[in-house]
């Protein structure tokens, strides 16, 4: 096992490598000179706006030397752990990415729990009683969820809790920045909160019903019946367990998104977290923001395929005697 | 105590779907004394494993029963039991050994879990008692190292021995009942041996009656007592196994009989086969059902159902023997 996870982790540099690349290429093909985005804070009036000026700025910024050796420069320092500083703000990206990824986690984290505990329950019941009433109003519900954007969810959710009824606030994280307590913020991440579970129980359900079905109609399962074990156990110990390895696929898929946020739902309900700042740096061109979102996210998404190794390895023994084997 | 143990009356099973229901079995009777044991034969789809599996009620959830179908387990109805006195029985009174243990035992435990639990679903004992039982169980069916083999799973074995592992998991209660259900079926020829024996050799120490489900005459010849030989849902022929297989009375028995290899048969000769194959369920019209594969089938066979004839402890479906035998049923 160790090995096993020594060989993943050294075949993730060359990758990780590769993506550093794509970003920085891809970057510098992007049209637009961060330049002239700076000019406009750094002079007052267009009759400042000069072509020396512009000369000026991007020598200081480094961007009048070839791609290569920027990105040579720019992968040096993203070793070093420095991801840069923001074209906009002039605030180190790293610090930047931590102030703001405590909210980002928090909701996705608790959105992808409860979703999880939901979807695997509901999509049980569904497998162990297929294509009855129950199992279709599920379907139906992980349908919808799954197909409605969550843009048009979040905003139905804010016209009926914020608006006319007035219950919920519809955007934020606290009441006020003095005003940080528990209850606040709570009542702050329902409405997100749900938003973001709506889309997720879909595609969680529909994989825990499908391998559950398969799972429970093996002869295994069978051979537990005859033993005399109880159903609880036979659809828990022997069903659930044996299920266990496509539902952890499809959560550890949401693993990136837990940390680089919910874009879209970030925007609408104002949470001051990752996919919000990232909306913010595109919209500013601030590519150094960007880019070590990028990277940041890529190298989140290499770790969340290793722990799933893993944990493949951990839930299934026969994975784990074939790796250690060879 | 009545040496019945098992009675099975007019037992009819049929499988449920959007288009309605199909019989797979249709008015099976038998029944197997205490001590004894019984094979059933038939090629695949016949309705064998269907009617072993029934006794447990461990066909699939769309399976229907027929109302005055009777499964009396030392007299008392199994199709009446609620779901929890089933679960009583399963294991404990009567347990089955299935056709393919790779895929018969959870891959992700290892066997340690999976006996123990099959302990402590009956018996109230601590799980280090249910390990030195399952333990002493393994060796008991031959398996060597058991205190190491018993940590391991299902796929570090080979078939033989996840076969014995089995057949350790249906002993754990001393059932009065052992459903082996093709238990040699997935092994090589010499371990089919081995694995014969030891049924052999629990039921012998267990006092235990034994339902053999197979296709293979040579296990019956060697293992039971009487044979019930079923064909699309019926059991066309019943009786002790030295009559079958002396004098086999039912022309669908014959050709089973005639299928087996003889080594004395020249090397060119054409292995037989019975023409044709078993009418899917569902598709059985009016007559014989064997009578279009029959070599002896006449026009009253195509035409109307044959009774069971009965003579001298021997039952047999066939218009053939309507003038010798007296008429049952």
């Amino acid at each position: 096992m160790k090995k096993f996870i020594i060989k993943r982790i050294l075949i993730s540099i060359p990758v990780f490598l590769g993506i550093t690349l794509l970003v920085y290429v891809l970057a510098s093909c992007a049209p637009g000179s961060p330049a002239e985005m700076l000019m406009g804070g750094e002079v007052n009036d267009l009759s400042e706006m000069t072509p020396e000026k512009y000369v000026e700025v991007e020598a200081k910024l480094g961007l009048d030397q070839p791609v290569i050796v920027q990105y040579g420069k720019w992968l040096l320092q993203l070793l070093q752990g420095n991801l840069g500083t923001s074209y906009r703000t002039k605030d180190a990206v790293l610090e930047m990415i931590m102030s703001r990824i405590g909210s980002t986690v928090l909701l996705t984290l608790s959105a992808t729990c409860l979703s999880a505990v939901i979807a695997i329950v509901l999509g049980i019941m569904s497998a162990y009683k297929p294509y009855s009433l129950w199992d279709y109003i599920s379907s139906a519900f992980s349908f919808i969820g799954a197909s409605m954007p969550n843009f048009f969810i979040g905003m139905l959710l804010i016209y009926f809790f914020a608006v006319k009824v007035k219950i919920l606030p519809s955007s934020g994280m606290y009441d006020s920045a003095r005003d940080t307590s528990l209850p606040s913020l709570l009542k702050h991440m329902i409405l997100p909160m749900t938003t973001l579970c709506f889309q997720q129980i879909g595609s969680i359900l529909r994989q825990t019903r499908g391998s559950m079905l398969d799972v429970l109609g093996s002869d295994f399962i069978r051979t537990s019946r005859a033993q005399g074990v109880g159903e609880v156990l036979v659809v828990l110990r022997h069903g659930l367990r044996n299920a266990l390895i496509p539902i952890l696929t499809v959560l550890m898929g949401m693993l990136p998104f837990i940390i680089s946020g919910a874009v879209i739902t970030e925007q609408i309900f104002s949470w001051p977290g990752l996919g919000s700042l990232m909306v913010q740096s595109i919209n500013s061109r601030d590519y150094p923001v960007i880019m070590g979102m990028t990277v940041f996210i890529s190298a989140v998404v290499l770790l969340s395929n290793l722990l799933l190794d893993v944990a493949y390895g951990i839930a299934d023994p026969r994975i784990r005697h074939s790796r250690n084997r060879s | 105590m009545n040496e019945r143990l098992l009675d099975v009356k007019n037992l009819k099973i049929s499988f449920q779907n959007k288009k309605g229901t199909v019989p797979v079995v249709d008015g099976v009777d038998f029944h197997i004394d205490r001590r004894e044991i019984i094979g059933i034969v038939g090629e695949s789809g016949c309705g064998k494993s269907v009617t072993a599996m029934s006794l447990l009620q461990l066909n699939a959830s769309n399976t229907v029963y027929g109302a005055d179908s009777q499964i009396l387990y030392e007299g008392e109805d199994l199709l009446k039991k609620s779901p929890k006195e089933l679960r009583a029985i399963r294991g404990k009174e009567i347990s089955v050994v299935f056709q393919d243990s790779l895929t018969g035992l959870d891959p992700v435990l290892p066997l340690r879990k999976i006996m123990v639990e099959a302990i402590r679903s009956h018996r109230n004992v601590s799980k280090r008692e249910a390990l030195q039982e399952s333990i002493s169980m393994l060796a008991s069916v031959g398996i060597p190292a058991p205190e190491v083999r018993i940590n391991e799973y299902a796929h570090q074995l080979s078939g033989g021995m996840r076969q014995r592992v089995m057949i350790a998991l249906a002993m754990l209660h001393h059932s009065h009942l052992l459903i082996a259900d093709e238990p040699t079926t997935a092994l090589d020829v010499t371990i089919q041996d081995h694995i014969l024996q030891l049924i052999k050799t629990v039921r012998d120490e267990a006092d235990m009656s034994v339902l053999l489900i197979t296709h293979d005459m040579g296990v019956v010849a060697e293992m039971t007592d009487r044979v019930y030989v079923m064909y699309a849902g019926h059991v066309v022929e019943t009786g002790t196994t030295a009559d079958i297989f002396e004098a086999p009375l039912h022309p669908y028995t014959k050709g089973l009989l005639k299928s087996i290899p003889r080594l004395d048969q020249p090397d060119n000769e054409r292995l037989y086969s019975i023409p044709g194959s078993v009418p899917l369920p569902g598709t059985i019209r009016q007559g014989c059902r064997f009578c279009n594969r029959c070599p002896y089938a006449t026009e009253k066979c195509r035409q109307q159902e044959p009774p069971a004839f009965r003579f001298s402890g021997k039952q047999v479906k066939c218009w053939q023997y309507e003038s010798v035998m007296e008429e049952f049923l």
